[in-house]
């Protein structure tokens, strides 16, 4: 087991960002398969059955279509206009809040003066959540507003606290040991994720913070407003973010397991620098006006 | 081609059997070492002694015959000294503690003698430098708080006032000596 507790400390911070980043790699992995799979299906499909028929030029802010769908951030929600034949106006919503319930597992509270004791927090809450809102503009450069594909461009925000998890200890325990206030940060707590030092206000917490805002390229396959009432679409495309992510956690003194309830200990701040990650979508969609 | 299959089964099935021994064995090393340290289940320190004019720190890191049945906890610990030198008059031996309630005991609670129903009851044993007669010092205004009781633990603090017969000053009579034993914790293991 030390050589186990060695191995992740001092590589914590990084063990745990390339877990999640592997974790995202795959699911884009298993979504491109998927995407493309329907789009050579559904192209395929639609060459074979379909009869030509003259597509519908469609004027500026002419028609509008809302999607439903899932994404790599949750569930997405859509509004799309048109504001040239071949470009159309979206602004796209996605969102996921999970808010796991934990039991209370007993941690092991060392005072100074070699003292030692089983105690449950109190209080613990884990909280994930993620609000992405993006402006973008599709564009058809082939088929003139016809195309199944369209390149797919523009800016995001999003909510700069990701994750959060905090459990709390009774300080009014530690008192009756003659322990209070700053003296606290004196006390270590021993959980299932390791050793930590706790917090002058008895808790063991930790935050992770991204970039709130940034660029965005991508590739969507089926049309943003549908030919008929309802279509499907897919999109896979790269947010580049420029900005800090930054993991605030309790002082830790050796680790044990990155879980889930506790993804990100130690402190790290990457500084001011580009990232890139993998977004991926799909969603029906639903023309809300007739074409004229 | 049947037999290949049954090849490549076994070895999914061997594989995931490892992947499921290494995580148990994993998992129950972090169980052990969470496992509580080896700290004091007993430590008080002792004022009043003309040799420790700051305090006698005595601490026991084992307790035996504990007994417990939800309204009453018995135990005896055997006594150690953090003192360097050979500089007390007298030995500390052990301490028998017990508490009693007429109704289930309650964290966050304090026992005392003043209260109906309640017993309150440490006894110290010490050897003096007499010729080594083992002596017992029944506590006075003795208290007990207990702030936390689980089913594995019962987790405290306590305070009293003994009265002991050391040594006087020349070292040829004995006397009494009020002493008080401050900042005591308690954390006895029930199972």
């Amino acid at each position: 087991m030390k050589n186990a507790r060695s191995f992740f400390h001092g590589e914590n911070s990084r063990l745990s960002r390339g877990n999640v980043c592997s974790l995202f790699l795959g699911r884009a992995a298993v979504a491109m398969t998927v995407l493309l799979s329907l789009a050579l299906t559904a192209f395929t499909a639609d060459a074979r059955k379909r009869p030509a028929e003259p597509f519908p030029v469609r004027s500026p802010f002419g028609n509008w279509a809302v999607g439903v769908g899932i994404s790599g951030m949750g569930i997405d929600l859509s509004v799309t206009t048109p504001i040239h034949r071949s470009v159309m106006l979206r602004a796209d919503y996605s969102f996921v809040g999970i808010y796991p319930k934990s039991e209370y597992d007993m941690s092991v509270v060392n005072l100074p003066g070699n003292r030692s004791f089983e105690m449950a927090p109190e209080d613990l809450s884990v909280r994930l959540d993620s609000h992405m809102l993006r402006l973008l503009v599709d564009w058809d450069p082939i088929k003139s507003g016809a195309g199944m594909f369209w390149l797919t461009g523009g800016i995001f925000f999003q909510n700069r606290t990701l994750f959060r998890y905090q459990e709390a200890y009774d300080t009014d325990i530690f008192a009756d040991f003659g322990i209070s206030g700053q003296d606290i940060s004196s006390i270590e707590v021993i959980n299932e994720t390791g050793r930590f030092a706790l917090d002058p206000d008895g808790t063991i917490s930790s935050v992770l913070y991204r970039p709130w805002c940034g660029a965005y390229l991508g590739l969507r396959f089926g049309r943003p407003i549908p030919r008929r009432l309802v279509g499907f679409s897919g999109e896979i495309g790269v947010p580049i973010y420029v900005g800090r992510t930054r993991g605030v956690s309790s002082d830790m003194i050796e680790a044990y397991n990155a879980t889930f309830f506790l993804p990100v200990f130690g402190r790290f701040d990457t500084g001011v620098k580009v990232h890139a990650s993998l977004f991926f979508s799909l969603q029906l969609t639903f023309r809300l006006l007739d074409d004229k | 081609m049947k037999s290949h299959k049954i090849s490549s089964g076994l070895k999914h099935l061997a594989g995931v059997l490892m992947s499921c021994l290494v995580f148990c064995s994993m998992f129950s090393q972090c169980e052990q070492e969470r496992s509580l340290e080896e700290g004091n289940d007993v430590d008080f320190t002792l004022f009043g002694l003309s040799s420790f004019p700051e305090g006698l720190l005595l601490y026991s890191t084992g307790a035996t015959s504990v007994e417990f049945d939800g309204k009453s906890l018995s135990c005896d610990v055997p006594l150690l000294s953090v003192a360097e030198e050979e500089a007390s008059a007298s030995d500390f031996i052990s301490m028998t503690i017990t508490l009693a309630s007429e109704s289930d005991l309650e964290a966050g609670r304090v026992y005392d003698m003043s209260q109906p129903g309640t017993e309150v009851d440490i006894v110290l044993e010490y050897v003096s430098e007499d010729g080594g007669e083992l002596r017992r010092a029944r506590a006075e205004n003795a208290s007990m708080k207990v702030s936390l009781l689980s089913d594995r633990y019962i987790t405290g603090t306590f305070s009293c006032d003994f009265t002991l017969m050391l040594p006087d000053g020349s070292g040829e009579a004995m006397t009494e000596c009020e002493c008080h034993a401050d900042k005591g914790y308690f954390n006895i293991f029930l199972l």
